[in-house]
């Protein structure tokens, strides 16, 4: 078993005496579509702004496919990390749509040819292929985090980091963005998002790293993190909906681990069958 | 029934150097204290219809308005924009966007607004108490502003605008860009202003379990226009229709609809779980 990113007794203090991070050890496979989920202020993304070289540790070790990332410089981490900000403000300078996206692959050095063919498919993924000469800043909030994710897609980096893609996407950028987040997955390539969203966690994500005060407090499947009601509360976060229905229905012999509309629907008719 | 707090007659409105028309041909009518939801997928419309119904369309917003927006008798057109606050209170969703910036305590903050109306300042103490105890955030007049979680700042942005006492208040998306606990902490306030002071509320969102929890009535708005007004039980009725224009339904409405297609669901879609649950247990377990 290869891992992307393992991480031993990581404990990080920002200058102003916060400690964000408190001895946390996390190992994440290679290839595994992950969500890093907790409130705000739990510590989710100054760990993963660990994972790119943008945060060094306090004390502790993060390993990167096999690199000591507390010894590489940011720029040397985006060939391995794509990292994907939270607000598109913080992200954004480019004049288009279309500099914004080749930004990165020039910055590695690739051949106009190479710069265009990445540009293309990164755009086109993302749905923004028809706006290439248009300024950032005349797109929707929605479009302009889709433009991030593109920029950061064009690097094509093994590792892609997303601080919460799909706040203030509508339906359709959701499921834009499951079946982007299902493509990384046949590419091979190893995806952490920061989330809120427990539907489109429980949807789109393998496994899921559940943090609190700074600290891990579950990493499993995301079956079982998402039932398990009395640790999701205790880190101020609920199960999706559906899971809360069927924890409800737990008496009356449902199982409390459904945590898709499909899955409850397939319950309930198959019990209607055989009730039939 | 008494006059509109809002009447929209055929609103439309397109941005300077933009092709097409923001909105197109809007009618709504809001009656005094209603709670209103609005939903739509991006680039719909709502945030347009926000700005619209606050009179920074067409007052400070440059493009080209058709129609008219009455806001309790007032034609936005020809109102005095400085007046407009203490009708129409509006929230957007970054807090950070909507804090001055300037203000080194969140009592100044609140303050703000209150100078610019030409407050008395004996008044002005006890506007800011009621408001930020209404909000929840009693106790924290000396705090810095940027330095409070999103749910708090959100919090305090609505502290700024009900300090005003406006007799509308609008929320663009308020806690889309908030944690769990920050988006339940932000509609509790919202939901005390309204009971507290029979605000007539408007409140603009794509979270549907928020959206059937706290409004009597949401319209639903797809490129400029409005495809669709109802209740609560009607909205979730709609779970194919709204999907298709890319409006996300509660996850119990979903399963139920689901259900109905196969001829196995009887009644109205569940607003939550707990109602989903009663259901089902009739329906499916045989209580």
């Amino acid at each position: 078993m290869s891992f992307a990113i393992s991480v031993e007794h990581l404990t990080f203090q920002y200058p102003n005496g916060h400690e964000a991070l408190r001895d946390v050890t996390l190992a994440i496979e290679t290839g595994r579509i992950v969500a890093l989920i907790g409130k705000n202020g739990a510590g989710k993304t100054t760990l993963a702004r660990h994972f790119n070289g943008l945060l060094k540790p306090t004390s502790g070790k993060v390993i990167v496919r096999g690199i000591d990332a507390s010894k590489k410089s940011a720029s040397e981490m985006a060939r391995e990390v794509g990292y994907v900000f939270q607000n598109p403000e913080d992200q954004l300078f480019g004049s288009s749509v279309l500099e914004e996206a080749a930004f990165g692959p020039r910055n590695l050095g690739m051949s106009e040819e190479q710069v265009r063919r990445r540009v293309e498919t990164a755009l086109s993924t993302v749905g923004l292929l028809p706006y290439v000469a248009e300024h950032p800043y005349n797109m929707t909030y929605g479009q302009r985090k889709m433009l991030c994710l593109a920029s950061v897609l064009a690097m094509d980096t093994s590792i892609v980091i997303m601080d919460e893609p799909n706040a203030g996407q509508d339906c359709l950028g959701l499921s834009l963005l499951g079946s982007i987040l299902e493509q990384l997955k046949q590419a091979g390539k190893t995806a952490l998002i920061i989330s809120h969203d427990m539907e489109f966690v429980a949807s789109h994500c393998e496994d899921v790293v559940l943090m609190c005060d700074g600290r891990i407090i579950a990493h499993d499947s995301t079956r079982r993190v998402l039932s398990d009601q009395s640790k999701l509360e205790l880190s101020g976060a609920r199960p999706p909906q559906v899971t809360r229905l069927a924890i409800c229905l737990s008496p009356e012999g449902i199982k409390s681990d459904i945590i898709t509309v499909e899955e409850m629907v397939k319950v309930l008719v198959e019990g209607s069958q055989k009730a039939g | 029934m008494g006059a509109n707090a809002i009447t929209v007659s055929d609103l439309a409105f397109r941005y300077l150097s933009a092709k097409n028309w923001a909105l197109d041909g809007i009618s709504l009518e809001v009656a005094e204290r209603e709670f209103v939801g609005i939903s739509g997928p991006s680039g719909a419309g709502k945030s347009t219809l926000c700005l619209s119904l606050s009179g920074l369309i067409p007052n400070v917003v440059e493009g080209t308005m058709r129609g008219t927006v009455d806001v309790r008798g007032i034609d936005t057109r020809e109102s005095d924009v400085a007046d407009i606050p203490s009708i129409v209170g509006i929230v957007f969703q970054d807090p950070r966007s909507q804090l001055t910036g300037s203000a080194m305590t969140v009592e100044e903050e609140v303050a703000f607004g209150l100078q610019n109306l030409g407050v008395p300042r004996s008044l002005m103490r006890e506007r800011i108490a009621e408001a930020l105890d209404l909000v929840g955030l009693s106790g924290f007049e000396m705090r810095i502003p940027f330095e409070l979680s999103g749910g708090e700042q959100q919090r305090l942005s609505l502290a700024t605008v009900i300090a005003m006492r406006p007799r509308i208040l609008i929320l663009d998306e308020p806690t889309e860009l908030l944690d769990p606990e920050g988006a339940v902490s932000v509609m509790r306030a919202v939901r005390s202003v309204h009971e507290e002071y029979q605000m007539t509320t408007i409140l603009v969102s794509n979270q549907p379990e928020t959206l059937v929890q706290h409004a009597e009535r949401i319209t639903v708005l797809s490129r400029g226009k409005i495809v669709f007004v109802g209740t609560p039980q009607e909205f979730l009725r709609k779970v194919r229709y709204l999907e298709i224009i890319g409006v996300r339904s509660n996850q119990v409405s979903q399963m139920a609809c689901q259900l109905d297609e196969r001829g196995l669901w009887e009644g109205d879609y569940p607003v939550d779980e707990h109602q989903a649950a009663e259901m089902i247990k009739r329906q499916f377990l045989g209580d």
